[in-house]
């Protein structure tokens, strides 16, 4: 009557690790049987299951906003999808030096050097999961869904002056014309640069591609630097995606929270309310010179209480405490705890 | 980040409760899951997915309800 599926994934957080976690997916229960406790039941056993396994965290996508948070998960990164009207942008700024030869490769190669270039470009970036053998088979058409058509896209190679493979994209263009003239949309199925170099030299060959008059991308960070490359940023628009991507639930406290870095000679205590008990308590965080942090359960008073969501959503460095507590969802019992919550958790590049 | 209520009411108010078992699934469960899976997503079941998902199964990681 109902499904779960758990993947076993890693997520990369603050400073570049990487911490093992569970990925749920396949949730449905048949229509007849819905709203009787099945997916909390589900939820529930899936959950202690990963806890028992050492998997410090859990993440989905959600269908629905209303559903998860009940079960201590919450928003922890941003969709940043936008489209760019080519004619408007004017291309990249001219003092941009993106002279590169670009090559195209074939999908048996992408599967070779696809993952390691992935992994390299996520520890920059807070938020990324990592993607399976079997996603980078799916991406490259070597394994399909039952009934899915493939439509090979084109995949072009960035490498750097030693020959180092430094960025990939992989596009479609629909080759459409309007009012006899041509007006094809270019869709960025992947993007992956681990160097500014790269960036601007895929970004100047997206923005050369004949008949192309807008490129979308699905996919992007919301602080993706693309508008600030272009002589006119005004021709990047969001796409009208959810803004919440991928839903977080801590379930080992301190693993999770010592995985990644944070300013340095900071401390703060937290109570953490969470009704399935993986993360409930007061949490003691100290941070060291070195960026990383100590953390051990205390018995003494907290500077700031939330739920296991609420700090969920804090964890990547995508939320920050200051509009928790403006918003009821979390409170401070320190004056200028929130403050401080902010300087910790907060990060340069947005998960 | 706090329970929001639902936002349309229970489809089946009067529906008896009935015992409830969650479990991990074996292979031999697959096809039957998949199509549980299909129903909840209001998409067609497709024999062909019994073999892909024979390649993913992790025992231990499917769970069935
Ligand atoms: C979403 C879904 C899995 C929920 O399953 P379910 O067994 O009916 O959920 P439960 O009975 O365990 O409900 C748990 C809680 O969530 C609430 N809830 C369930 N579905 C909800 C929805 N769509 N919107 C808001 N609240 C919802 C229930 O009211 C219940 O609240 P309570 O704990 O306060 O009583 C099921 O409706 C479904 O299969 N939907 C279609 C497929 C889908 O959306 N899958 C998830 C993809 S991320």
């Amino acid at each position: 009557m109902g499904t779960f599926r758990g993947l076993a994934l890693d997520l990369s957080v603050p400073g570049g690790a990487l911490l093992p976690v569970l990925g749920v997916s396949s949730l449905a229960v048949v229509p007849s049987h819905r709203r009787r406790g099945i997916l909390s039941a589900l939820m529930a056993h899936g959950l202690r299951a990963a806890v028992a396994r050492g998997e410090a965290a859990a993440v989905l996508h959600s269908a629905e906003y209303p559903v998860y948070g009940r079960y201590g998960f919450a928003p922890a990164t941003r969709h940043g999808g936008f489209t760019v009207d080519v004619t408007a942008s004017g291309g990249l700024r001219p003092d941009l030096d993106t002279s590169a030869t670009l090559r195209e490769a074939a999908p048996e190669e992408v599967r070779r050097f696809g993952p390691a270039l992935f992994d390299e470009a996520r520890r920059g970036r807070a938020g990324a999961v990592s993607r399976p053998g079997w996603s980078w088979r799916r991406r490259t058409g070597a394994a399909l869904l039952p009934g899915e058509e493939w439509e090979a896209p084109t995949v072009l190679v960035h490498r750097d002056g030693a020959g180092e493979v430094r960025g990939l994209v992989a596009y479609t263009v629909d080759g459409k014309w309007s009012d006899r003239v041509p007006d094809a949309t270019l869709t960025v199925t992947d993007l992956v640069a681990t160097t500014a170099q790269a960036r601007r030299a895929l970004w100047a060959h997206l923005l050369s591609v004949d008949w192309v008059r807008r490129i979308e991308v699905p996919d992007a960070a919301p602080d993706d630097p693309l508008p600030l490359l272009l002589r006119d940023p005004r021709a990047v628009r969001p796409l009208p995606h959810p803004a919440d991507c991928l839903w977080l639930r801590l379930l080992d406290l301190p693993a999770a929270l010592t995985a990644r870095t944070y300013p340095p000679g900071l401390r703060l205590a937290l109570r953490v309310a969470d009704p399935a008990g993986h993360v409930d308590g007061v949490w003691l965080l100290r941070t060291g010179a070195d960026g990383s942090a100590e953390v051990t359960p205390d018995g003494g008073p907290a500077d700031l209480a939330l739920d296991a969501a609420a700090l969920a959503a804090l964890h990547l460095g995508g939320e920050q405490a200051s509009r928790l507590v403006a918003a009821g969802l979390a409170t401070e019992l320190t004056p200028g705890a929130a403050r401080r919550a902010d300087t910790l958790f907060r990060t340069t590049a947005e998960p | 980040m706090t329970d929001a209520p639902p936002t349309s009411p229970s489809p089946h108010p009067t529906a008896p409760p009935t015992a409830l078992t969650v479990r991990e699934i074996t292979e031999d469960d697959l096809d039957g899951w998949g199509r549980a899976y299909s129903k909840g997503n209001f998409v067609p079941y497709r024999t062909a997915s019994l073999e892909r998902r024979r390649g993913v199964f992790e025992p231990g990681r499917w769970l069935g309800a």
